[in-house]
């Protein structure tokens, strides 16, 4: 246990905060990627108070501190989803109008990509992770992050030139 | 680099281009976080946290629960008027000048500068206090009116409304203690963990084979091996333990501990969900190492203590409760 305590490093308010600020922006990003229907800052204050419950088992021999953070942040931002999605679903979507830039294009492109893709995307390009921190929150290992994120270039290559003919 | 990756990677600068500053967390309060129900994987990660912290979470009677209501499915005491008592959490002492010892309601996090931030909010999980005196109040601070204190055990007299206090003090810092394992070594010792993407496919495999069968499996969580340099997966079941241990040992080839339990999963997760208030003076969370629900309540009165009799995988956390002198 005591060497548990040590590798957290963040056994008072004080030492935690220290240890999660200087990755609040990347959490504050993937929050909001991951859950953009849902309040960024509720789910970032979900985030900590778990890191907060579960900090004795941060490893660091299993990952860094921002891959453990960053991890517990998807899964807060997955909950916020669901039940955003339950509240969403009896509200009439509204008709998408046609893009008129690529920004548009490619925003419309990776929201029809399958779940695990657009993951990996939305970590990797959108919320600026590392490939390791993005495997972290998927929860494989970084092969996989990067054959995913090559599997989603060739499928939103297919989408957006789908939508240019 | 290709088009789409190209594309991705301006779409994405634009994208964070656009974000708001994260929000400026008061990490002062972050004591006792208060808990909403969770799923099979997140029970089985989550509170297996709570469970390698030895039961004992930051404030509110961690320890004074489980001093008070037996994890063997005992009865809860019940805290009478009259009886000396004592708590632990933060003192919020709010502008008309009512004092209340409480779990605060989780961090405050909006956009605050540093030193602007609100005062903390109390939780459900409250008691008034009678007879404090403010200015001595360890921690003191004060914010629009309100007056609170960093983390602090109380102790007084409960008169069935509220604690005539006697003492207030700096609560002591958490102890936290991690179960022994109850597996025996292999002889050729606990193997190393792998690498990390080894390990989380593995822990997800074996996430999904507990989510797949509540009633059979009752969680599973990790501790430290003696030696500590490596950690083990135990994994409870209500069945056979043999069926359990093949059944995993096929998901996850590292150190591996299956335990026999009482309550399966489901047990628990559906106690957690009985027990939980919607109004939140009761919060429920599941302790897989003790093969528990933990409640969180302000006091365990009579009422208390009759629910809790029907749920012999509960155990009381009171805010407050009787304490041997």
């Amino acid at each position: 246990m005591a060497q548990r305590a040590k590798t957290t490093s963040s056994s008072t308010p004080n030492e935690f905060e220290e240890w999660v600020r200087p990755h609040l922006p990347a959490i504050a990003r993937l929050a909001a990627r991951l859950a953009p229907a849902a309040d960024r800052d509720d789910v970032i204050q979900e985030a900590i108070v778990r890191a907060w419950v579960k900090r004795t088992l941060f490893d660091p021999r299993r990952g860094s501190a921002a891959a453990w953070l960053l991890a517990i942040t998807a899964d807060q931002a997955r909950k916020a989803r669901g039940r955003t999605d339950r509240t969403l679903r009896v509200v009439d979507a509204p008709t998408r109008v046609a893009s008129i830039d690529d920004r548009i294009d490619v925003e419309h492109a990776v929201s029809r990509l399958p779940p695990r893709q657009r993951l990996a995307v939305d970590s990797f390009y959108f919320a600026g992770l590392s490939v390791s921190e993005t495997a972290a929150v998927m929860r494989c290992s970084e092969g996989t992050v990067k054959s995913t994120l090559s599997d989603a270039r060739g499928r939103l290559r297919r989408l957006i030139g789908d939508r240019d003919e | 680099m290709s088009d789409v990756d190209r594309l991705l990677e301006e779409a994405g600068a634009r994208w964070r281009e656009s974000q708001p500053d994260p929000p400026i967390i008061d990490f002062s309060t972050l004591v006792l976080p208060a808990r909403a129900r969770y799923g099979w994987w997140h029970a089985a990660l989550v509170v297996a946290a709570v469970a390698v912290v030895g039961g004992v979470v930051v404030v509110g009677g961690g320890r004074l629960g489980l001093n008070t209501t037996p994890a063997n499915g005992a009865p809860p005491a019940v805290t009478l008027a009259g009886d000396r008592v004592q708590g632990t959490g933060i003192v919020v002492i709010d502008p008309s000048g009512q004092a209340r010892l409480c779990i605060p309601e989780g961090v405050r996090l909006r956009n605050y500068p540093p030193g602007a931030e609100p005062p903390p909010t109390c939780s459900p999980i409250a008691v008034p206090l009678q007879g404090l005196d403010p200015s001595r109040l360890p921690g003191r601070r004060e914010r629009d009116g309100v007056v609170y204190s960093g983390r602090v055990t109380v102790k007084g007299v409960w008169t069935g409304d509220v604690v005539v206090v006697e003492t207030v003090a700096e609560a002591e810092p958490d102890q936290q203690q991690a179960a022994p394992l109850s597996c025996l070594e292999p002889a050729e010792g606990w193997p190393r963990l792998p690498a990390d993407g080894d390990l989380e496919a593995a822990l997800a495999r074996v996430a999904e084979i507990v989510a797949e069968a509540p009633d059979v499996y009752a969680g599973y969580w990790t501790v430290p091996s003696p030696d500590g340099k490596t950690r083990v997966l135990v994994v409870g079941t209500v069945r056979s333990v043999d069926d359990a241990r093949a059944a995993v040992a096929s998901a996850y080839p590292y150190g591996t501990c299956v335990v026999a339990a009482k309550f399966s999963l489901r047990e628990l997760q559906d106690a957690a969900d009985a027990l939980a208030r919607p109004d939140r003076t009761w919060q429920t969370e599941l302790d897989l190492e003790l093969n528990r629900v933990r409640v969180r309540m302000a006091v365990v009165d009579e009422d208390a203590r009759r629910t809790l009799v029907s749920y012999p995988q509960a155990s009381a956390v009171p805010l407050i409760a009787r304490f041997a002198e």
